[in-house]
């Protein structure tokens, strides 16, 4: 229990003080100028994502928390479910608010100035790197055969687990989850992307890009986050339970061989993705030319 | 990127219209390329629907672009519309330069005047 309050304080520190943008910040990751963005609009377009991060990240946690409480409260024997309880619940939350925050309007722009629109069709690989999504993809599909493994190991009595035990029942729910998710999270980033974007000049347009190239890599974050989680829980439950077998040596060692490939894979991506600037990966699509300080276009022609 | 000025005198229909064709003349907007619906462009540049509508017609019309359906509306292959347009448009200059009785020569130099005007 105390250890699922430490998760519970260092999730709430994350989705607090970590993850919430700072515009100028922000602006420096996607290479574009604040200064000459219509502050107003991009100010309250950041304050309503931090705010989707605090409310959902902190009621993601809080259901995530009571999850693992409940498991615990059973008293069952198994592994600690609570870290990966509480990461899964942030994400989840934090992908639901900022769906739902990136469908308010800012209201309509004066009828007398001048607007602009881009001729071309913007999709969603426009704005979310395919490796992001492919690995996202890869993840569910890699949490859902773990589980199915899982659920057949403990049917066949492999291991010291039945497969009604509230550990792999939390595990199945999470690898559901992941796949309804993904499902969700796709749909709904279609969704955004065919939303009207009304702007007032070029800089306008291309910050609106950027926080929709953030949000949508934001709630891919979810079905990612679950995913993994679901690989986590199986392979932490299936080394749990062959404690007592006489192939427990063999069980422990292949669950660590696959620990700790998914970690490093999740490691080299990260790294490669750092390395690419995925924040500037809609900047590389839809604004290859643009300058930080570009002015707008006067006679519609770029 | 289009930009419609509400203040200009121009129609934004016109406008819009006529930055289209600026863009696939220049090749910056190639044969083929999609175009957003309708109502998409509508929303984007707070216009009227059937504004935008409007200019898509003129633009098919003139056989810029086409509309397919579900495919949505595309740009046509670009360099021999445009030719082609500019052909019809010759015919039927020169018949009516033959109507009027108006010498070929004539009908050169006023064609010349006008587009060097």
């Amino acid at each position: 229990m105390v250890d699922i309050v430490v998760w519970v304080v260092l999730g709430l520190l994350f989705v607090h003080v970590v993850l919430p943008s700072d515009p100028q910040k922000f602006a420096r990751r996607v290479d574009l100028d604040l200064a000459s963005a219509p502050a107003d609009r991009v100010a309250r377009r950041f304050a309503w994502r931090n705010r989707g991060i605090r409310i959902g990240g902190s009621t993601g946690i809080a259901a995530g928390a009571a999850i693992a409480v409940a498991v615990d409260l059973r008293g069952d024997q198994g592994p600690d479910l609570g870290p990966l309880l509480v990461l899964g619940g942030a994400m989840v939350g934090i992908a639901v608010a900022l769906l739902h925050s990136s469908s308010q309007s800012l209201g309509p722009l004066p009828a007398d100035e001048p607007r602009i629109a881009r001729t071309s069709v913007p999709v969603v690989g426009d704005y979310v790197p395919a490796a992001e999504s492919w690995l996202t993809r890869a993840a569910v599909l890699l949490g859902i055969v773990a589980v199915v493994a899982l659920v057949l190991v403990t049917t066949a009595g492999l291991v010291d687990v039945s497969p009604a035990a509230p550990t792999v029942l939390v595990s199945a729910l999470v690898a559901l989850a992941a796949a309804g998710a993904l499902v969700g999270v796709e749909l709904w980033s279609r969704r955004l992307v065919d939303r009207p974007q009304p702007a007032g000049s070029v800089q306008e347009l291309a910050w609106d890009d950027a926080l929709r190239a953030a949000t949508l890599r934001d709630a891919v974050a979810a079905p990612l986050a679950l995913g993994v989680a679901a690989v986590a829980m199986a392979f932490g439950i299936l080394a749990d339970g062959a404690q007592s077998m006489p192939w427990a040596n063999a069980v422990v060692a292949a669950s660590g061989v696959v620990f700790w490939v998914v970690l490093l894979g999740l490691l080299t991506f990260g790294l490669v993705s750092i390395a690419v600037k995925p924040d500037r990966h809609f900047r590389r699509r839809l604004w290859p030319e643009l300058t930080p300080t570009a002015p707008a276009p006067t006679d519609g022609t770029r | 990127m289009l930009a419609i000025d509400p203040r200009s005198a121009t129609p934004p229909y016109e406008q819009l219209r006529v930055q289209v064709i600026a863009q696939i003349t220049s090749g910056e907007l190639a044969g083929g390329a999609r175009l957003p619906t309708v109502r998409r462009l509508a929303d984007d540049l707070g216009l009227a629907a059937n504004t935008v509508a409007r200019a898509y017609r003129e633009l098919e019309a003139d056989g810029f672009i086409e509309t397919r359906g579900r495919g949505g509306t595309l740009v046509r292959a670009q360099g021999d519309h445009a030719q082609v347009a500019v052909q019809e448009a010759a015919r039927a200059y020169a018949a009516r330069v033959q109507a009027l009785g108006v010498s070929a020569a004539d009908a050169l130099r006023y064609a010349r005047a006008a587009l060097e005007g």
